[in-house]
């Protein structure tokens, strides 16, 4: 059976009256490349922080490589990358300087993969930190992240300011983990997430309303178009599962979760309509589930 | 030993090198014309005395090595990389045994100071605990500092009792406050490993940094933020009802 790297239960966490986690359960199997969605304000950073013990939630248990992240040992944190939000780096140091302090606190620093990613992300080692743009100083924090081959690597909006060359760089090098390491990543960029995620976590105010399989999500949240022969009710329109509804006279868009196959002939048979169903990428999927 | 070089780097440098080397110059001078300015009575020289400069040489150096060590404390990295926050303190004590004590104990052994060299350590712990202190927790900071007062302000041949208590003449005050100014100093230590960002603490330390470092701070997706979910759902509402999609009847 293989590690659970990070396991959350009833995690809340709220700063004062707001309440910003809210009985959060995620657990990410060793090996998974895991995105978390959710709108600005819903709790990612929060739930990647208590995740890594950087805050403590005033509910609920978190273990990160098997341990209290609370107390992760020396041990524990040399087998775990984390880039931030919110990056601050020495703007004094060169960027070889900035590399070699890094290496300083870990007992295993692979300085070949430093260097040839330097290289491929054309970081010039002799670059002072503080001239580096907004781009460049976020690859520069995700190659310190992967300097010492972390077993888990949290990242909290790794690609929201790379360019399109950067971000498919980079993308590649998730890529290249893919079953070597575990990857816990935030992003709003979703087709990102399903280029290299093979599991995702939907946060929503707070909760997890999805976590699991990134092709099980798409399996079971489904998009129905039903066009009746006469006008729909439009206000007491009702589907099972069913998030969302617009209804136009006698036609009908109702996005549903917990979608299965005999769902469309139930809903024809009840509504005595025609009904067609369109799969929803990742982004259409995440509109629905946070449609209000 | 080179791991402990890299994070001194984070120390010794900018505005910490140029206020040690003022404030070392300054001890310097006072220590070799203490015996000379102690004779002119009339001016500040018996006032200002080597102990004050002692006191002010350790206090706002290690101001300064206090908001450094929190600043590099009240950061992620303290939480997720190993021996990070042990790291930094063994490099910050040794940083000021190394450039704030040795260098006030030197002085005080090769000049004509009336200071004994239990009064220099005594010094040296009250107004580095005062210091440490001082801008990390104001309130425990100013309590601290009332020591560090008296070592600037007071007058030794006014007053025969501070006279003799700096010549080690009552080793039991003397052990006392070094004793108080340890527990303090490990206070501020223990303060520091728990660090965290739910601490007041974390936040004052960051706002210190940055003022000190004048560090950038960038925010990822202040740099590139996504449009409102809302606009996006009427888009995609709009989207799904006019165009044809690819809908699989059944």
């Amino acid at each position: 059976m293989s590690e659970t790297m990070l396991d959350l239960r009833g995690v809340s966490k709220s700063f004062g009256d707001k309440h910003v986690l809210n009985e959060v359960d995620l657990s990410l199997p060793a090996g998974s490349v895991m995105g978390l969605v959710g709108k600005n304000g819903s709790g990612k950073t929060t739930l990647l922080k208590c995740a890594l013990g950087l805050q403590r939630p005033q509910f609920g248990d978190v273990r990160l490589l098997s341990k209290a992240a609370w107390e992760l040992s020396a041990e524990g944190k040399a087998r775990l990358g984390y880039v931030p939000q919110k990056i601050d780096l020495y703007p004094w140091m060169k960027i070889q300087q900035i590399t070699s302090y890094t290496a300083a606190f870990y007992p295993r620093w692979n300085e070949e993969l430093v260097k040839r990613l330097l290289r491929e992300w054309e970081l010039n080692a002799e670059d002072r930190v503080g001239l580096l743009s907004v781009g460049q100083m976020q690859k520069l924090a995700i190659i310190l992240a992967l300097g010492h081959e972390p077993d888990l690597l949290i990242l909290d909006e790794p690609a929201a300011s790379l360019d399109p060359v950067a971000r498919r760089q980079f993308l590649e090098t998730l890529l290249d983990m893919v079953g070597k390491r575990t990857v816990l990543f935030s992003t709003h960029i979703t087709s990102d997430l399903e280029r290299v995620a093979d599991r995702v976590a939907v946060l929503k105010d707070g909760k997890i309303v999805y976590s699991g399989e990134l092709d099980s999500l798409k399996d079971t949240v489904k998009q129905l178009h039903v066009q009746a022969a006469a006008p729909l009710p439009n206000g007491s329109f009702r589907v099972p599962g069913m998030l969302h509804a617009k209804v136009n006279s006698n036609e009908a868009l109702v996005s549903v979760q917990d979608f299965t196959a005999d769902l469309p002939d139930r809903i024809a048979q009840q509504w005595s309509a025609s009904v067609a169903v369109r799969d929803l990428n990742l982004e259409d999927i995440f509109l629905e589930l946070h449609h209000e | 030993m080179s791991d402990y070089l890299q994070i001194a780097r984070a120390y010794l440098r900018g505005t910490t090198v140029v206020v040690w080397y003022v404030l070392f110059l300054l001890l310097l001078v006072a220590s070799a014309f203490e015996g000379e300015l102690a004779h002119n009575q009339a001016t500040f020289g018996d006032v200002l005395s080597s102990k004050s400069y002692m006191a002010m040489f350790t206090y706002f150096n290690a101001c300064l090595l206090g908001v450094l060590l929190g600043d590099n404390i009240a950061h992620p990295w303290a939480s997720v990389m190993p021996h990070y926050r042990k790291k930094h303190l063994v490099v910050t004590s040794l940083i000021a045994l190394l450039f704030l004590g040795m260098p006030m104990l030197s002085l005080a052994l090769v000049g004509t100071s009336d200071i004994a060299p239990t009064s220099v350590a005594m010094i040296f712990l009250t107004c580095s605990a005062a210091g440490l202190w001082t801008l990390y927790h104001p309130i425990v900071g100013g309590v601290l500092a009332l020591p560090f007062l008296i070592f600037v302000m007071a007058s030794p041949s006014s007053s025969p009792a501070l006279a003799a208590f700096l010549a080690g003449t009552t080793p039991i005050s003397s052990t006392i406050l070094i004793a108080i100014s340890l527990i303090t100093i490990a206070a501020f230590a223990w303060r520091l490993l728990t660090l965290n960002e739910d601490k007041l603490e974390y936040a004052n330390a960051r706002i210190w940094g940055d003022l000190l470092c004048g560090r950038r701070q960038i925010t990822a997706s202040s740099q590139s933020r996504s449009p409102p979910v809302s606009l996006l759902h009427r888009l995609t509402d709009e989207r799904s009802m006019r165009t044809p999609m690819r809908w699989k009847e059944r």
